[in-house]
């Protein structure tokens, strides 16, 4: 009996004698440049103008931003001036500078 | 190659192409650093065999938070992934009996397993098997009796009980 489990250990313990090397499941090298590929692009910083929906997005903004601001300045224009001049007559009354009170 | 040494190691052919993965972008991101003094070969089997334990105590202590969790009802029941003990390497008539081995081999310390997985399942010498590990030729010699000596005991144990 100790001799038939001895010979058994012995008999499992020499299972791996002639053992061949497994190989690699299919398609490995193909998913393994999958992979090195998607860490290669995770790696890079974070741009969200190579992508062209971000980069047309942010576009249009810029253009839309400088065609507000173009609208609002021409709107402005005539306001501007008599409203520097009002400013500028407020100022004069203050200080007693209009032209007929300027003495050479 | 790495193949062979994760799958001895981890049992499961699934997560062995997984770590196997790992082993090659490991290599692909720090090649440059590799200065030649020790052969390619020992360096692969060193990230293989490193990145296989890693796996393993990483799945050992998911498994024991999982235990815990369940222990104070806060765990989720996991289907248990068991192992398979089948190496497609291993001739069918010794199948059965390599399974007993792996599962054997399983019980044994980290360095003793690795030592003896490294002789009998990549077939390498002493001298490489210390190279990989870091080791004496000496200190795999004492490992490889030790863990031969843990599994006739485990063996043993096995079928007589």
């Amino acid at each position: 009996m100790e001799e038939n489990v001895h010979d058994k250990v012995e008999d499992i313990l020499n299972s791996f004698n002639g053992m061949q090397r497994a190989e690699l499941p299919p398609f490995f090298e193909t998913r393994l440049l999958a992979r090195i590929h998607r860490l290669k692009e995770e790696d890079q910083p974070w741009l969200p103008l190579r992508r062209p929906v971000w980069a047309i997005t942010v576009l249009s903004l810029f253009l839309l931003l400088n065609a507000g601001m173009l609208v609002y300045k021409n709107k402005n224009t005539g306001a501007g001036v008599t409203g520097a001049n009002k400013s500028l007559q407020g100022f004069a009354s203050e200080y007693n500078l209009e032209v007929s009170t300027i003495k050479y | 190659m790495v193949y062979n040494t994760v799958l001895s190691i981890v049992l499961q052919q699934q997560e062995a192409e997984d770590i196997c993965q790992e082993v090659f972008v490991q290599v692909y991101h720090s090649v440059s650093g590799f200065n030649g003094d020790a052969k390619l070969s020992t360096w692969l089997y060193r990230i293989a065999v490193n990145k296989a334990l890693e796996r393993e105590r990483r799945n050992k202590t998911a498994k024991r938070i999982n235990s815990f969790k369940k222990v104070i009802g806060l765990g989720v029941s996991e289907e248990e992934t068991v192992a398979e003990l089948n190496h497609p390497g291993i001739r069918l008539e010794q199948k059965e009996q390599a399974a007993v081995l792996f599962s054997a081999l399983k019980q044994l310390p980290e360095k003793q397993r690795i030592a003896f997985t490294l002789v009998k399942t990549e077939g390498l010498s002493y001298t490489e098997v210390s190279e990989v590990m870091n080791t004496s030729v000496a200190s795999v010699e004492g490992l490889l009796h030790r863990a031969k000596e843990n599994l006739r005991s485990i063996l043993t144990s096995y079928y007589t009980s």
